[in-house]
């Protein structure tokens, strides 16, 4: 079953991503002192509601290592949380529960130019399709490193 | 200005240097940990939406949380640095970009694979290289560090420099004839940068920032023996450009269609705006390579201070660039 692997979050476009132990999601709104919540994020001038969290998988960065020799870290691709063994890609419009949360993802995440112009790497090509996923918080709740994602009909 | 497209920071220390030269520290308002940087490496500073100067980054290494960057007032410059002095408390908040590297040691931190690296700072150019002598001190790599300032009291970081951990690979060269009786590091004469650079061992990397007379040397040095190993960064090299066309010059949009004229004495990138085309600025000085655009036909007479060879075949940077003959035409 598939799981969380990884919890970031910054406060302010442009500042490295820091790990977390976990976030606190509040439904509606975003992830507690992380820059989307605050207003703060490099897109906060083209809200959102969409976009209150932020997935992304870790089998992507082992891609990226095995086909394109580039070295990302969890912390670089500036999603909140990054998950192993579940098919983001396929959850568009369906509901899941992590940790004490439940969301609704709303769309793909498209690669971004800030994200090449953060770490110097040329990812913006290798990441179409595989970007990740946004979702909305429903209700809001704890996600703790480990929690298991189930996914909802 | 949107914060939130720029790295927001607050000054938390200022520091009176010399009677010239004031030291800010910049820290993000929540203390989090500032995008990470490598020797050698600057910043935009931005006062406003249309102005910004180059700092190079002196260090702290130890801190990830601290930008470092030394202000000499320039009361003969654009009034960029003594806006920050007298501007600038703590709490003021300042924008700045994330940090660009175009003087660093090799690909990455210290790839340049060199048994030995010889630093040399003229004036303020001791910026950059005081947060290389870190670096190098700190991995234990050998390294000799030569600074040239006119008198003891002029000569920024003196403190660290004499009683710092690397005192004893010091050298300070002070141009007054003072022999700057110091606590730690050595006194010699004038500095003798052709000497310095001809003795070098072989394997040997200098890494020299400094006014325009230094570089100009340097970089005669180089020419002269074909030599790569010497890497050069002109400090305040923006004081020397003087923007605007001295002949007046077309500039043909091939996307668009449409057609600018630039008059003598305005800048391309201005003409372009004036007529509404969009187009990305920053340093207004040819070095942040935002305004960089693509031509597709014409010769331009390229001022900025940082494109290669063969950036310059396809880009022009329109903040500082100009045109060899009648028009251009640009790929907007
Ligand atoms: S605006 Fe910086 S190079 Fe033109």
């Amino acid at each position: 079953m598939g799981a969380v692997v990884g919890l970031h979050l910054a406060p302010r476009s442009f500042l490295p991503m820091k790990a977390q132990e976990e976030l606190v999601l509040v439904a509606g709104k975003g992830i507690v002192g992380d820059r989307y919540e605050k207003g703060e994020g490099f897109y906060s001038d083209r809200p959102e509601e969409g976009r209150q969290v932020t997935l992304f998988e870790v089998e992507t960065l082992e891609a990226l290592e095995r086909d394109h020799r580039i070295r990302m870290t969890m912390g670089d691709h500036r999603r909140n949380i990054t998950t192993r063994d579940v098919p983001l890609n396929h959850l568009v419009g369906r509901r899941f529960r992590i940790g004490g949360a439940l969301l609704e993802a709303t769309r793909l995440a498209t690669p971004c130019r800030h994200i090449e112009q953060i770490t110097g790497l040329e990812v913006f090509t290798p990441l179409l399709n595989r970007s990740g996923l946004h979702a909305r918080i429903l209700i809001g709740g704890t996600v703790r490193m480990g929690d298991v994602v189930e996914i909802l009909t | 200005m949107k914060l939130i497209h720029h790295v927001t920071t607050t000054v938390v220390d200022i520091r009176r240097e010399t009677p010239r030269i004031t030291v800010y520290e910049l820290a993000d308002p929540d203390g989090w940990d500032l995008p990470p940087f490598t020797p050698g490496s600057h910043i935009d500073v931005f006062l406003d939406d249309r102005t910004a100067r180059q700092y190079s980054l002196c260090g702290p290494g130890s801190r990830p949380d601290r930008y470092r960057i030394a202000v000499q007032r320039e009361d003969a410059g654009r009034g960029g640095s003594r806006a920050i002095h007298e501007g600038w408390t703590l709490g003021t908040i300042v924008p700045v970009s994330l940090p660009r590297n175009t003087f660093h040691m090799g690909d990455g931190h210290m790839g340049d694979g060199a048994a030995h690296r010889i630093l040399v700072a003229g004036g303020i150019g001791i910026t950059p290289i005081i947060a290389m002598a870190e670096a190098l001190a700190g991995s234990g790599a050998r390294f000799e560090l030569h600074y040239a300032a006119r008198s003891p009291e002029e000569a920024a970081f003196r403190d660290a420099l004499e009683n710092g951990p690397f005192s004893d690979r010091v050298t300070f060269h002070y141009s007054n004839g003072h022999d700057g009786k110091g606590n730690g590091g050595k006194r010699a004469g004038r500095l003798d940068l052709p000497g310095l650079l001809a003795a070098a061992a072989p394997g040997t990397h200098t890494y020299i920032c400094g006014p325009k007379p230094m570089i100009d040397e340097a970089r005669d040095v180089a020419e002269a023996t074909g030599r790569d190993d010497i890497h050069l960064e002109q400090f305040g090299a923006h004081a020397t450009i003087t923007p605007g066309a001295e002949t007046a010059y077309v500039v043909d949009l091939a996307r668009s269609g449409g057609s600018v004229e630039v008059a003598v004495g305005q800048t391309m990138l201005d003409a372009l705006r004036q007529a509404g085309v969009e187009i990305e600025a920053s340093c207004h000085a040819g070095v942040c390579t935002s305004c960089k655009t693509r031509y597709l036909a014409g010769s331009p007479l390229h001022k900025d201070l940082v494109m290669s060879p063969a950036d310059r075949r396809e880009f022009v940077t329109p903040c500082v660039s100009e045109v060899m003959g009648a028009r251009i035409v640009l790929d907007l």
